[in-house]
């Protein structure tokens, strides 16, 4: 295990990997993760998210360590959006594996990859991937930032993976690296999450967020979501217990805009 | 298609490549047709010169080729990728810091290179010895060395991610990233400079296309602190050029203060006052 308490088996078959990325705001220091997931199918495995750049070699010794031990190819990778923290290792991957599929909203990627054009798959909300007993459904991405943003759901785990969605940062110092959500008993999740929205998501400081997090509640209800792994925050195992207070967070620009 | 044009004498040039529109690139409205181009900018010193957002790496021959012609591969160069997060920023920043005297970043984070070094099956762990300027709200920078030019490199104040806008002093240009970027062309050939008001650029198309692409969150928003704070920028420079990242760019003070209006006048018309705020989906075209 690394450093940062990557990789860790979340459920069974699927794998958080990943690194953590140090930032500092108003005196204080933050760590968030550009977190990827692994899913690991009968048929091959799936690759959600590429990582920060920073991270590749984290992320591929993490990856090659359990798909050795699974002995079982990757065949897949979905990228929830274009922005390099999570599409910016494509390339790396594809030098190294050309025969990988990229699955996703795949605007831009012609332009930012163009010796790779053909390995590129577009999806729709609605759209499948299968895996062979697993299956990763292309759905409606509630809060981005990218217009041509993607989520995930996967099947039968009913684990929604929501890029930028449920971004919130983490106490380094607290010993949160590698933990749950609900493991960090001395993380803040508003704060964390107010702090995030504020910087990273800016028109969250303008717009009252809840019409998003009302269709964000809507979504989870209508799809029986149990369990939320985001890219920039811990994975969530108890949905009733945690989101109320990341929804709170999400809020917390605007009404501080608003105060 | 790609050229350089000369926007200021030996100080300021524009390197453009220009794309046919197929619905498949995020900057443009998935419905939107005809060409645009994609611009990188270089401010210029006989000390020293920066440049401003380099390109896909679609582009890459084009740019080394355009900026080959500018700066020579000893003169001090120094990369300012406008959207961190954006591959046609950051396409090429690696490309060019192999090939050119690359001495500085600036950015809205540190270690430049662990945002951009993600295109060969290796990194260039060289690249880390270049120093990182970080972009806070503010910043100014001198051109070269000893020039006593300086440019302004701000916080953009309208915005989806972090985006770095950057006002130049002497040839009065705002560099305005992925705003005012709404003047295309059916044709090929351009025109890529607007000295004039285009019958395309009125207030419903420029409304639609921020809608449709960044700012599909805008409607309903409060935008009193937006339109305040874009104010403030036009007020306080003395801008005659407005010289977005891509799209056509506009010369000319009549013309520059015309195309603030008009987005004032939008933002004021979706301001949550007039507009009341609902749900965006995906691919929600207006």
């Amino acid at each position: 295990m690394s450093h940062n308490g990557l990789p860790r088996e979340i459920l069974e078959n699927v794998f958080w990997l990943g690194d953590c990325l140090l930032q500092r705001y108003k005196g204080k220091t933050y760590h968030s993760y550009n977190s990827s997931y692994l899913v690991i199918g009968r048929d091959g495995a799936l690759l959600l998210e590429t990582g920060h750049p920073k991270d590749f070699n984290v992320l591929h010794d993490q990856m090659m360590e359990i798909l050795y031990d699974k002995n079982i190819p990757l065949k897949y990778i979905f990228t929830t959006h274009q922005e390099t923290p999570h599409a910016g290792g494509i390339a790396r991957f594809l030098n190294l594996y050309p025969d990988i599929m990229v699955f996703g909203d795949v605007s831009d990627y012609h332009m930012a990859f163009p010796m790779f054009e053909n390995n590129f798959i577009s999806m729709e909300v609605g759209d499948k991937i299968d895996l062979g007993g697993i299956e990763l459904l292309a759905t409606e991405p509630v809060v981005r930032d990218i217009r041509t943003s993607l989520w995930g759901i996967l099947h039968p785990h009913k684990i929604l993976f929501p890029g930028d969605g449920f971004a919130y940062s983490h106490y380094h110092f607290d010993g949160h690296c590698g933990k749950l959500a609900e493991e960090a008993k001395t993380l803040d999740l508003s704060e964390v999450t107010a702090v995030f929205a504020e910087l990273a998501l800016f028109w969250t400081n303008f717009v009252d967020m809840s019409v998003y997090s009302d269709r964000l509640i809507q979504l989870i209800e209508e799809q029986k979501i149990k369990y939320i792994a985001p890219t920039h925050g811990l994975p969530i195992m108890d949905i009733e217990k945690t989101m109320p207070k990341v929804i709170e967070g999400l809020h917390g620009p605007y009404d501080k805009m608003a105060g | 298609m790609s050229h350089v044009i000369e926007l200021y004498k030996d100080k300021l040039f524009l390197l453009q490549n220009i794309v046919k529109l197929d619905g498949r690139m995020i900057a443009f409205p998935p419905n939107q047709t005809g060409f645009a181009p994609l611009n990188s900018y270089v401010i210029k010193e006989e000390t020293g010169a920066l440049m401003i957002d380099t390109g896909y790496l679609y582009h890459q021959d084009n740019i080394l080729n355009q900026l080959s012609k500018i700066v020579t591969p000893h003169l001090p160069l120094s990369l300012l990728p406008s959207r961190v997060n954006e591959f046609m920023s950051v396409g090429n920043a690696k490309a060019i810091s192999k090939h050119f005297n690359v001495i500085s970043y600036y950015l809205a984070q540190p270690d430049a290179p662990d945002w951009f070094d993600f295109t060969d099956s290796e990194r260039d762990l060289e690249l880390k010895n270049i120093p990182t300027h970080v972009i806070g709200k503010q910043i100014k920078c001198e051109i070269g060395y000893n020039t006593s030019r300086f440019i302004d490199i701000m916080s953009a104040p309208l915005r989806l991610i972090n985006t770095a806008w950057v006002y130049d002093k002497l040839s009065k240009t705002l560099f305005t990233s992925d705003m005012f970027t709404y003047a295309l062309s059916d044709d090929k050939d351009g025109p890529w400079i607007l000295e004039k008001d285009d019958i395309i650029c009125e207030s419903q198309f420029i409304k639609s296309f921020m809608l449709n692409t960044r700012y599909w969150w805008l409607e309903g928003a409060k935008t009193r602190i937006l339109r305040e704070n874009i104010r403030r920028v036009f007020d306080e420079y003395d801008i005659s050029t407005i010289a977005p990242g891509y799209g056509k760019i506009f010369r000319g003070r009549e013309l520059v203060e015309k195309e603030f209006k008009k987005l004032d006048t939008i933002l004021a018309e979706v301001d949550f006052s007039k507009v009341k705020a609902h749900y965006i989906a995906r691919n929600h075209l207006r």
